[in-house]
């Protein structure tokens, strides 16, 4: 049942079906022939659920709220003053691109969008400064990953859901994880630019006074994630509400710099409803396809089936990363998560990993997801900013930082309290 | 057909606006019970259960605009190498998979719909709010998606037939990459071209 | 059972079965060691169980009565709060603050059993065989208070619609929260208090950022069991039989659960007492006075059960008085 379960997913994703079909159609033709249950007559109810699912309204926010940030001019402004602290060091506008990254995953909780908006500001400096091309848009494509990892985050949202682990600790356990991603990124381009100083370009001259006077194009994005992130460690909000206060804040903010008008909130809404919709379909039909497999006992022989191979709690979780590596060549990220965590998360909780240690992990796997051939979006959003040349370019960029990414979750397996450390100390308990 | 598929598209679009306009309407409901929790004396609550019909609806009416667009996504590794021909016919198998999903939907989703409204269910919550209510317009948003995959699939259909794989792929294929990209930034309001980027920057 | 029919007589079936939450100990120790092991021993296997949890399931609950009505499942582990309408005559069997015992809302449950199968049998297709409750109903709240008058004024997270009008006529405001989002938000004072059951609390781990736990009875969620009347009409006599047998077992197994996780609960949440399920918390226990049942009384009377009577209606709400209210001195009449 299995074997015909994994057969028939990968037929139709051979033959493109869009993915959400394959999960539905896949659930309705394993009910038809492997369940003496008529699970179909239970699709409407699932199929309300998810749609009217509070916790997952999260999503529309962060989509609309990167979506008004980016219209509302302060992309250009933020990247300018983080390059005015930036850009002394051996890589020059480089490590303003993994530093505005960062400062735009605060904000948003989404990758793509933030390597969108990154990458649109910083790209003309490759010709203006005499970058090497395919480390400059390795830097975007993979700083734009951060987005998930540092907090407010979709991921963690919709893992929380799934798994009944408190966001809030998430978010916490993602900050100091997401800053060493950071740094670990920072010091790659360092380390490249003084072994082969020609890749780092002409330097950039700045002045105190420059820095100084740029802090105030911070405030903006420090503001958003004051609201979305700060209010719920002030006790004003649960995570999905901050999520909602934050497109508020965002409409605060746009209406400040004058940027809004009907054209931009139409297309604000168009952009919002196409990337929610195009989710919340995936997870509709994926939540009647887990429904379906936890019925007929698939999900239960997936977790005896890993148990048997008695590859112990490391050697599994080697394992798994493996599986997610490879699946991450080939799915979208979002489905990947979903469709997986019924199976998965039992096992790692069983073996005895942390669940927020694991949802850490997950994500920075779903990260690697982003940036690997031949299904990597942020590959594709910086490919295609950039216009000319070959997708080659930016996998190659990309590749050094996917190492560094795995070198974090090998750490992260040698010292879980990189993660867990920051929640345990600011709420306590486990 | 063409005038059919082009009304549709259009009415898909007003969908998907409505769609943000209802998500963008839940943000301030939301935001206001927050405010009212911590200023005011009392909580006014239920905000979660407005905001979550609302988001409810507002997904089920855009759900055709993103199909109507070509934006429900689909792995292309195989697609790629493939002939015009080929990639059509394995354009119609992908709508005829997304039809059959949406056609289930469309079924389960209106009989509970109709139950609730012949039962009169109330919500379990302080508001009681009839479900019938938000299920109704969240069930034509269905409605509307399938209807628009129904004509998608007829127009391609037609086209395959005249031998005519362009229509396919512009009704029902794969975005190329290239493509896709700029739809998505297109929607952002990136420019493409790195020249004339532009994120509507003021001043 | 003196007359048990015997495992020769009895028709082959394997249940269809939807339980409650894997986590909760109703789940753990009685609902699925009774189908998946019990049932099976007792009738020589010919009568077996496939059960699986919401939780397994990914529901809510809400939906669970739909699937038992549509023949999905042959038998549900089901809540009154399930049930979208008819909800009010459900609430009947569960209004917050009225059952002070387990005892009491055992007896109220058979008291109003009558009504709510009218409900099952019409709306549902199915028919009550069984019934159960969760540990007795709680506040937690983050600050030390030392009654239930403390409770004016505070942020008190609810779930239903009667706890709300609890709540509110007891000074509180009610809120509703997921119950996922609930310790973050008692831990950061989006909330003063929740409202739980005495273990569930303790094992959904409030005791990590409350400070009290008040030990007056806010009533019991009450649970039944459910069958599909198109499945149970299709066994044959003797099967029947044997199952009302059974279910009357599974009852008496799952009431004897109600009794000693409230007490647990208590233990667990203050370490007055054994806990087995992990190291107890030492939450400041405050105990039941006079004043505080009265004030519970009082709520009752004067705002819970005259709002529930207008979702009732008048002819429900005087059946109720006679045949649970007036056996506690409580009366359902809108204002
Ligand atoms: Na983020
Ligand atoms: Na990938």
């Amino acid at each position: 049942m299995l074997g015909t379960a994994l057969l028939l997913l990968v037929a139709l994703l051979a033959v493109s079906v869009p993915v959400a079909a394959v999960m539905g159609v896949l659930g309705l033709a394993l009910n038809q022939f492997f369940s003496s249950i008529p699970l179909y007559l239970a699709m409407g109810d699932i199929v309300w659920n998810a749609s009217s699912e509070y916790i997952l309204i999260a999503i529309p926010m962060f989509v609309m709220l990167g979506e008004i940030l980016l219209r509302s001019g302060i992309a250009h402004r933020v990247y300018a003053a983080i390059a005015t602290w930036l850009s002394w060091l051996p890589g020059g506008l480089m490590h303003a691109n993994i530093g505005t990254c960062a400062m735009f995953a605060a904000t948003s909780g989404s990758s793509v969008a933030t390597a969108a908006t990154v990458g649109v500001v910083a790209l003309p400096q490759v010709k203006i400064r005499g970058y090497d091309e395919s480390l400059f848009l390795g830097t975007l494509a993979a700083g734009g990953t951060l987005g998930i990892l540092i907090p407010p985050s979709i991921n963690f949202i919709l893992y929380g859901l799934l798994t009944q682990t408190s966001v809030p600790r998430l978010y916490l356990a993602g900050m100091i994880p997401g800053l060493l991603l950071t740094g670990f990124f920072m010091a790659i381009i360092l380390v490249y630019c003084l072994v082969w100083p020609a890749k780092g370009g002409t330097p950039v001259e700045t002045s105190w006074r420059d820095r100084l006077r740029s802090l105030k194009d911070l405030s903006g994005p420090l503001f958003i994630f004051g609201v979305v992130v700060g209010s719920i460690y002030a006790g004003w909000a649960t995570p999905t509400e901050a999520a909602s206060m934050g497109v508020f804040a965002a409409l605060v903010l746009a209406a400040w710099e004058r940027a809004l008008s009907w054209p931009m909130i139409r297309a604000v809404f168009e952009g919002t409803m196409r990337t929610t919709a195009m989710i919340m379909l995936i997870i509709i039909a994926a939540q009647f396809l887990n429904f379906v497999l936890a019925n007929i006992g698939v999900t239960d022989g997936v977790a005896k089936a890993i148990d048997a191979l008695g590859l112990g709690k490391v050697g599994t979780m080697l394992l798994l990363i493996v599986f997610y590596l490879i699946l991450g060549c080939f799915m979208e990220t979002i489905s990947m998560m979903i469709l997986t965590t019924p199976f998965v998360f039992p096992i790692v909780v069983g073996l005895g990993w942390d669940p927020i240690w694991w949802g850490i992990v997950l994500t920075i796997l779903i990260e690697a997801a982003l940036v690997t051939p031949p299904v990597g979006l942020n590959l594709y959003v910086v490919q295609s900013l950039r216009g000319t040349g070959a997708i080659a370019d930016v996998i190659r960029g990309a590749l050094p930082f996917v190492a560094s990414m795995l070198g974090l979750i090998l750490l992260l397996m040698a010292f879980p309290d990189i993660a867990l450390g920051l929640p345990r100390w600011v709420m306590g308990g486990s | 057909m063409e005038r059919l598929w082009r009304g549709a598209s259009v009415v898909a679009l007003w969908g998907a606006w409505a769609g943000g306009a209802m998500i963008l309407l839940a943000a301030v409901v939301v935001t206001v019970e927050v405010i009212s929790r911590k200023l005011l004396a009392f909580a006014f609550s239920g905000s979660d259960e407005i905001a979550a019909y609302l988001f409810a609806v507002g997904t089920s009416w855009s759900l055709a605009h993103v199909l109507a667009t070509r934006g429900h996504v689909r792995i292309d590794v195989l697609y790629g190498q493939l002939g015009p021909r080929v990639r059509a016919l394995f354009d119609l198998v992908a709508i005829v998979g997304l039809a059959i999903l949406v056609l289930a939907i469309v079924d389960r989703a209106g009989e509970i719909f109709l139950d609730n409204l012949a039962g009169g269910n109330r919500s379990n919550t302080p508001l009681r709010i009839p479900l019938a209510w938000p299920q109704a317009p969240w069930f034509a948003g269905f409605v509307l998606f399938l209807a628009v995959t129904v004509l998608a699939f007829l127009r391609s259909l037609l086209a395959l037939v005249r031998g005519d794989y362009g229509t396919v792929a512009a009704t029902i294929g794969v975005p190329s990459q290239d493509e896709e990209v700029k739809g998505e930034l297109g929607s952002l309001g990136i420019g493409t071209s790195n020249t004339t980027a532009n994120t509507g920057a003021k001043r | 059972s003196a007359q048990t029919p015997a495992p020769a007589q009895l028709d082959t079936k394997k249940f269809n079965v939807i339980g409650t939450w894997n986590f909760l100990n109703i789940n753990k120790k009685v609902e699925a060691p009774f189908w998946s092991e019990q049932l099976g021993a007792a009738s020589g296997g010919k009568l077996t169980g496939n059960i699986k949890s919401i939780t397994e399931l990914n529901l809510k609950g809400t939906e669970v009565l739909r699937l038992l009505k549509t023949g999905v499942y042959d038998v549900a582990h089901a809540l009154p709060i399930y049930v979208d309408d008819g909800a009010a005559i459900f609430e009947g069997s569960d209004i917050s603050g009225v059952a002070q015992s387990v005892a009491q809302q055992r007896e109220i449950l058979s008291a109003w059993m009558p009504e709510m199968q009218k409900v099952m049998r019409e709306k549902f297709g199915s028919m009550i065989v069984s019934t159960f409750a969760f540990p007795q109903q709680v506040f937690f709240c983050r600050d030390e208070i030392s009654s239930l008058a403390d409770i004016k004024g505070k942020k008190v997270r609810v779930q239903g619609v009667s706890q709300s009008d609890l709540v509110k006529a007891l000074g509180g405001s009610a809120v509703t929260i997921p119950f996922g989002e609930v310790v973050p938000a008692l831990e950061k004072g989006v909330v003063d208090c929740g409202i739980t059951g005495t273990l569930p609390g303790y094992q959904a781990k409030w005791p990590e950022v409350v400070k009290t736990v008040v030990d007056v009875s806010l009533g019991y969620t009450a649970g039944f069991v459910a069958v599909n009347l198109n499945a149970w009409n299709k066994l044959s006599k003797p099967t029947q039989e044997f199952m009302t047998g059974q279910f009357k077992k599974l009852e008496e197994a799952a009431w004897a659960s109600v009794e000693s996780d409230t007490k647990e609960g208590i233990a667990c949440d203050t370490g007055n007492g054994p806990c087995s399920v992990g190291p107890a918390a030492k939450l400041k226990l405050v105990m039941p006075t006079d004043a505080d049942r009265a004030l519970v009384k009082k709520a009752l009377n004067d705002v819970v059960l005259p709002e529930w009577a207008k979702r009732c209606g008048a002819e429900c709400a005087a059946k109720w008085t006679e045949l649970v209210g007036k056996r506690y001195g409580l009366v359902a009449k809108a204002n």
